[in-house]
């Protein structure tokens, strides 16, 4: 009998293949039951490295399920699914694969459950609904073997979380089983393997494999032709649009990469106005389409009957499309993992370079294009941070074994600490989520009525009440969409979805457009805004929260870099600095292009007040955090008045009497200790948790999304997690998914430890004053933003007082 | 700050927490109460803390503290759904009152009034005062001067330059005047401003005209 590895390599070079290296080693060390994280491109034949040796290593004979497969999405798992049934049927291996994902249909979960296929392949929300189906233990018990696919996408996510606890109890069903993870190239793979093993893991059973596939990247920047006509902001890049045109000629097929909804709406409109000619031939996609839609787009790529898609990140993973020739990327990425998924959408065959034009939205962006470049050389990635001691994510676990087969305390604690996540659970925590589970909160009243997890004579936590069975069953994921209103036709026809709060603004005979078409605003109905066709001129276009991108550290570090190239070698440049050159002459003028051991802090006065701009270059969101941290600590020293502004580059405190830059220094304003208490002060993380809060509440089931046909009962239970918010902060301040809200802001939308590390590097630069007349090329953008926030400490009342006397007045 | 206004020829006093008092007649006016919500949730398994269903009862009390008066009219929605742990806690509460409890029926009072009538409580359909209808529901084009509750209004202001709030307003249109929900725990619809005739916003403790 052959081995795993020896039969694998013959099928894939029956297929005309020849087997890389990285696969010929993973094939060695699953026959040689390791574990093991696995780190190759998109592409590049990870699907078989794994996908044959599950294959090879179930047994036909036995009719119960053996290996699983998880993916982060749908589409992707399609994919792997036709992979491993065409692997199977070609070896003739007589295995049942199946696919399990949101799509299938309950009939087919119901084959499935009674007639287990041996190879399935999932999500990680439905591989936890097969936990929450009575007699999962016993099915699940033979597997031997699970592949995570894209890890280091769900590691940063609590998507990933929902993965370290599944995988925690399906190592104690059964012993035998293998886990591999898949991830794209990460810099330092320790804790993308750490996270995947879990605390208690034996090191020496887990291993990683790097494959040695590099995939040529080629960046072209789009440079505007006369430098001095190029806006300095604007978050668009639309000036550069014949340039883009003439790309999309040039190419069978382009994918466009905008980075927010809107953009991708407004790119659409203006390449059909420009160029007609493409009508028919240009599509759009972003998340928030219709998924039917979604798939006619995807599908037309693959048989070439499109030129160009105009897409958001919702084609940045995931399906191949082969006849992708190029990538347009709009504006700057602002971080390298997302720029190299991009990138790898187009020169799919093997071997071939992937090309990305790079479409800067204003002058500096294009240094973003030299970093990246730079970036790509090293060809990793950023590390996911994974998220630690999520309550939410346990307490909806708890639940879902308690709906299935119920739990022991004391043995799922236990198990529980074994995934990276949880592995600091004290046993404080846990007693208070199973006391919370029980009871409903800490304190008990002999009235109260409070039903969900029981624990039963038998010492088992269970959830018998089969309503609420049901409520969690359908509830189960981590995965929060904001609340949204589906835009229909009146005639009937689903388009897609936008925020409640577009649909608020629109007044009944609106035009606006949406997923390409022109549309009028019709009425409010139902939760639906229904609309008609218009050949009206639109004057809206509705756009998302959230879909502000900030720059990653990494990408921030090579940005920093690259400034420093064109002070050391000014005449070996790439040619985006070389485009960039009267820019920095510019700059230079009036004020400096700073060195690496110095900070630049540009000053000059206006009729506004005292303009003062900081440059770490850190990306808006520790801007954000940064500016208001100042701002409040030097109106400890004395009272001042200012206002705020952000951009990725740099912040301004604008304000009526001058700071003195050099005592930010002296004074130490910089110091990393006691931010947390600074910020709280400053920032109102309150507001801030309030929003972190809202998912929370939905994972842990405290917000009832609702059934698609709800009954008057259960709109009796519906709330918003604002109100749930506010009880918790006024009766149950140590609640501790309160706690957590807070704890998950700080360190992952306030990114605390990135935070430290800034406010240190700034506090051992030197300051460079520029003292200026004028707005500088590296300030005009920040100066000119109109979202400003104010520091103030007047009341609400008297805020709204005096907005109401100015609306008077003018 | 309650300012005072005149509405139908009448005078009343808007209360920051969203009632109405109305002097001639010594009468708080307040509708969507939603009391015994919290424990609706509890038993439905959503897990809210037993002491905010208090909250409500401190409300009521600190208003009827506040201006003793001699009938609370409660324009529906007083029960957020059927009768559960939190009745008895009612039960008291209004036992222990002077005043006049009226309840204008709303849509979420499905409990039987023969338990109202038990405590006292009128039990009524609409009703109308001096020429004022008292209704759950609201009539933007009623034909006569009407008091309403149901649909808990607030309003989106942008307050300086960069931030927004939403908050539980009063307004008025036409002849149809509608409160703000009164209970804790109780959610908001959002209104447009330029669709109705004037707003009083509810801005931490101070009711404000824009």
């Amino acid at each position: 009998m052959c081995t795993i590895a020896e039969t694998s390599a013959q099928w894939l070079k029956n297929q005309g293949y020849t087997p890389h290296t990285f696969q010929r080693e993973c094939w060695n060390k699953v026959g040689a039951h390791l574990n093991g994280l696995l780190m190759a491109p998109t592409g590049s034949g990870k699907t078989y490295a794994l996908g044959l040796p599950m294959l090879l290593q179930a047994d036909a004979s036995k009719k119960v399920l053996q290996g699983v497969w998880i993916t982060p999405l749908r589409a992707l798992s399609y994919e792997i699914y036709q992979a491993l049934e065409y692997a199977n049927q070609s070896m003739g291996l007589g295995l049942q694969v199946a696919l399990r994902n949101g799509d299938t249909p309950n009939k087919e979960r119901q084959k499935q459950q009674k007639n287990s296929p041996q190879i399935l392949v999932t999500t990680p929300e439905s591989l936890h609904l097969l936990l929450a189906a009575k007699g999962y233990s016993q099915r699940l018990e033979h597997l031997k073997m699970i592949v995570v696919d894209e890890w280091h996408d769900l590691m940063g996510s609590k998507r990933g979380v929902m993965i370290e606890l599944a995988l925690s109890r399906l190592k104690s069903l059964s012993a035998a089983v293998n886990i591999w993870g898949i991830s794209a190239t990460l810099k330092d793979d320790s804790l993308a393997l750490e996270v995947l093993s879990g605390s208690q893991a034996k090191k020496e059973k887990w291993i990683s494999i790097r494959a040695d596939l590099y995939k040529e990247i080629k960046i072209v920047s789009i440079i505007p032709k006369i430098m001095e006509r190029f806006p300095w902001r604007g978050h668009l890049g639309i000036h550069l649009i014949d340039q883009v045109i003439e790309v999309i000629h040039r190419h069978q097929t382009v994918l466009l990469f905008t980075n927010t909804r809107s953009q991708c709406e407004i790119w659409y409109q203006k390449i059909l106005e420009k160029a007609p000619e493409f009508a028919g031939e240009i599509a759009m996609h972003h998340s928030s389409i219709d998924r039917q839609t979604r798939s006619w787009v995807e599908n037309a790529i693959r048989n070439e009957s499109l030129r160009a898609v105009v897409c958001t990140s919702s084609l940045d993973l995931g399906v191949d499309f082969a006849p992708v020739e190029a990538i347009i990327q709009i504006g700057g990425p602002k971080g390298i993992a997302r720029f190299i998924q991009r990138a790898g959408r187009s020169g799919h065959q093997p071997g071939a370079t992937s090309l990305v034009y790079f479409v800067p939205t204003h002058a500096i962006e294009l240094i973003e294009s030299a970093a990246l470049r730079k970036a790509i050389e090293i060809n990793a990635i950023e590390n996911p941070v994974p998220y630690l001691l999520c309550y939410d994510v346990l307490i909806q676990y708890c639940c879902t074994l308690a709906v299935s087969e119920g739990y022991k305390e004391a043995a799922l604690y236990e198990e529980v600490k074994t995934t990276h996540c949880f592995q600091a659970l004290t046993i404080e925590a846990w007693k208070w989520i199973q006391n919370f589970l029980v009871h409903g909160s800490q304190s008990l009243s002999t009235y109260d009525e409070y039903k969900k997890v029981v624990r039963n004579e038998a010492q088992l936590m269970v959830i018998e009440n089969r309503g609420l069975a049901m409520r969690h069953r359908l509830q189960i994921g981590t995965i929060v969409s904001d609340a949204a209103l589906q835009v229909v036709f009146q005639s009937g026809g689903f388009i897609g979805s936008v925020e409640e709060w577009f649909a608020s603004q629109l007044k009944v005979g609106d035009i606006f457009t949406f997923a390409g078409k022109t549309l009028e605003f019709i009425r409010l109905k139902e939760l639906k805004v229904v609309v008609r066709r218009s050949s009206q001129k639109a004057s809206k276009v509705p756009s998302w929260m959230g879909g502000r991108l900030s720059f990653t550290s990494e990408m921030s570090d090579f940005l920093k870099h690259v400034l420093q190239q064109a002070h050391q070698h000014p005449n070996n440049q790439e040619e985006e600095l070389k485009a960039l050159e009267p820019i920095f002459e510019r700059q230079k003028k009036e004020s400096f292009v700073p060195k690496a051991h110095e900070f630049l802090v540009e000053v000059f006065h206006t009729r506004e007040g005292f303009h003062h701009i900081f440059y770490p270059f850190e990306g808006r969101f520790i801007h954000e955090a940064i500016a208001n941290l100042l701002a409040y600590r030097i109106s400890l020293m004395h009272p001042i008045s200012c206002t705020l502004a952000y951009n990725d580059y740099g912040f301004e405190i604008l304000a009526e009497q001058p700071i003195e830059i050099s005592l930010l220094w002296e004074n130490n304003l910089w110091d990393s200790r006691f931010i947390y208490e600074d910020l709280y002060n400053s920032l109102n993380i309150t507001e801030m948790s309030r929003r972190t809060f809202r998912d929370i509440a939905v994972i842990s089931h405290l917000v009832f999304t609702g059934y698609p046909n709800k009954s008057i009962k259960t709109k009796h239970l519906q709330s918003s997690s604002q109100l749930l918010f506010e009880v918790f902060k006024s009766h149950e301040p140590d609640h501790l998914l309160y706690l957590q809200a807070k704890r998950e802001t700080l360190e992952h939308k306030l990114e605390e430890g990135r935070l430290i590390r800034v406010l240190n590097r700034i506090a051992n630069t030197e300051p460079l004053v520029a003292h200026c007349s004028l707005p500088t090329p590296f300030s005009f953008p920040i100066i000119t933003d109109r979202l400003r926030e104010k520091l103030s400490n007047e009341s609400l009342a008297d805020r709204i007082r005096k907005m109401t006397a100015k609306l008077e007045r003018s | 700050m309650s300012p005072k206004i005149r509405f139908a020829s009448q005078d009343f006093e808007l209360d920051a927490s969203g009632a109405l008092y109305w002097p001639s007649q010594k009468a708080v006016i307040l509708s969507d109460i939603h009391l015994g919500k919290v424990a609706h949730f509890r038993k439905h398994g959503t897990a809210l803390p037993t002491e905010a269903q208090y909250e409500n009862y401190h409300r009521l009390t600190k208003l009827i503290e506040r201006y003793k008066p001699q009938q609370m009219l409660i324009i529906g929605d007083l029960f957020h759904s059927t009768i559960n742990s939190e009745w008895p806690v009612f039960e008291r509460f209004v036992r222990a009152q002077q005043t006049q409890f009226r309840l204008i029926v709303g849509n979420h009072d499905i409990i039987d009034p023969k338990r109202f009538l038990a405590l006292n409580i009128e039990v009524l359909d609409a009703l109308t005062l001096h020429n004022i209808t008292f209704s759950h529901y609201p009539d933007h084009e009623s034909e006569v001067y009407r008091i309403s509750g149901h649909l808990h209004p607030a309003i989106r202001l942008r307050i300086g330059s960069a931030e927004k709030r939403t908050l539980k307003c009063f307004y008025i249109k036409n002849k149809q005047f509608v409160l703000p929900s009164f209970g804790y725990f109780t959610g908001n619809t959002r209104i447009q401003q330029p669709e109705v005739d004037q707003v009083y916003v509810i801005a931490e403790g101070e009711v404000i005209a824009i």
